[in-house]
């Protein structure tokens, strides 16, 4: 029997899989029953929220809802602050300035052109490779859970992955189970603004092993990056971009990596 | 639908055209007529405001969706002592005389009044708006995985409400979107039902 999870089946009767996708759950419902009767329940409470709801759109369509919201006494878009207010609080600006420079005699730079100065002295900021190398050390089996934000589910983790990395085919998640590793929890992060994945493995004791993946850059091959205990591996292809990260040798890094790589394909 | 920088003038006409929609939103989350329609307003104000500050490829509908949902929250978090969830009222979710089920469509509304407010707005986002997860996700802030979820525990909640009630299957769709899905997959559909 083939376990799909409700989310992967909900996503398909939805029709919000993509048609190589959805063409292997068709297939799998046809071969097994009780994918087939899951579908059918969850197609009968489709049908009744759609025609709900549908019919609740409908009938404030029908009833405009003019009477109880006019858009005509919207505030002015100026507001606060149009040009009523501006002089007043350009005019504030400057005496605090003035305050300012005279207070200090003209001459030392203010606090804030200190900030700004050390900050032109900081190095250039690292590059994602080793900043996330440098979050891998922070997590550990402890802090491993899943969230509403978080998915431990592989189906619902390979979904997330296929949209993430837009390709043609779609990715999974590597299987590491020879390895004595499971897939524990799948979550998108941030950096600098960009968005990558964090898949996570945890074994019956070890640390947690972690693929992190981010859309785009071009293909390089794999390359070692240290930083304190964690041992990386960093790697691109098919415009992605990825770092196995954990506390392992580097040697078994870099196992899993060219097993990861295999895996997913270009 | 277009977007913002691309129809400048005519903002106004279309947010009035949207209002169903944004009201329908604005219930799903607050749970009260009165305060569905002063978010809805705010919300249409904000928008008329921020109109002409829009650069760039701003879908309007999920513009003003994504600033009704940022706003609820922001209400929400101002409240000095957060309080436990009420029911909604059930007449918003009643779909009347519309409804092809009658008394059972009463019965319904009273089901998604006692759904939790987040789950309600991604239903409404979903069923009733026909916004696809990746909509509805950005107008939550939340990756799509959190709306899937949400929307498999109301599937599970709904399916054990009609056992109970020994409520059988859903009538003939009428849903366009339902529709386009049932063309895509009618293979599979046609199988089933032999």
């Amino acid at each position: 029997m083939t376990r799909l999870s409700d989310e992967l089946l909900l996503a398909y009767v939805d029709g919000q899989l993509d048609r190589p996708q959805a063409g292997a759950v068709a297939q799998l419902a046809r071969d097994d029953y009780d994918i087939a009767s899951r579908v059918k329940r969850l197609q009968d409470t489709q049908g009744r929220l759609m025609e709900n709801f549908g019919a609740i759109l409908r009938t404030h369509q029908a009833q405009p809802l003019d009477t109880a919201i006019r858009l005509d006494d919207a505030p002015a878009e100026r507001g606060l602050f149009g040009f009523g207010l501006m002089p007043v609080i350009a005019a504030a600006i400057a005496v605090v300035v003035a305050i300012a420079y005279f207070s200090t005699g003209g001459e030392e730079p203010t606090p804030s052109m200190k900030v700004a100065e050390r900050l032109s002295d900081a190095p250039a900021a690292s590059n994602w490779q080793t900043d996330v190398a440098g979050l891998h050390s922070f997590i550990s089996r402890d802090t491993l859970s899943s969230s509403e934000q978080s998915q431990a589910n592989r189906d619902v983790v390979a979904i997330q992955l296929s949209r993430f990395v837009r390709r043609t085919k779609p990715i999974t998640p590597p299987d590491f189970s020879k390895h004595g590793l499971t897939l524990s929890r799948g979550q998108v992060l941030n950096y600098q603004g960009k968005r990558f994945m964090q898949l996570a493995y945890v074994g019956k004791e070890e640390q947690p092993v972690a693929l992190y993946v981010m859309a785009g850059g071009a293909d390089a091959r794999m390359t070692d990056v240290v930083r304190g205990e964690v041992k990386t591996v960093s790697w691109a292809s098919g415009g992605a971009s990825f770092v196995l990260a954990g506390f392992l040798p580097q040697d078994s890094i870099r196992a899993l990596a060219v097993v990861a790589q295999n895996q997913i394909g270009d | 639908m277009g977007y913002v920088s691309d129809r400048q003038p005519s903002i106004q006409s279309e947010l009035q055209a949207l209002l169903p929609r944004l009201h329908n939103f604005a219930a799903a989350l607050t749970g009260e007529r009165h305060a569905s329609l002063e978010l809805t307003r705010t919300v249409c104000h904000i928008v008329l405001t921020r109109a002409h500050r829009e650069k760039g490829q701003t879908q309007l509908s999920l513009w003003a969706l994504t600033e009704m949902h940022t706003l609820w929250m922001t209400r929400l978090a101002a409240r000095v002592k957060p309080r436990r969830e009420d029911p909604a009222e059930p007449e918003l979710f009643y779909a009347g005389a519309d409804a092809k089920h009658g008394p059972a469509s009463g019965q319904l509304a009273k089901f998604i009044a006692h759904l939790p407010a987040q789950q309600r707005g991604a239903l409404t986002l979903v069923y009733g708006l026909g916004l696809s997860y990746d909509e509805a996700a950005e107008v939550y802030g939340v990756h799509v995985s959190t709306i899937m979820t949400r929307l498999v525990r109301c599937h599970k909640a709904l399916s054990r409400w009609m056992e109970h009630r020994g409520i059988g299957a859903a009538p003939e769709m009428a849903h366009p979107a339902q529709h386009a899905v049932r063309q895509v997959y009618a293979h599979d559909y046609e199988e089933q039902a032999a």
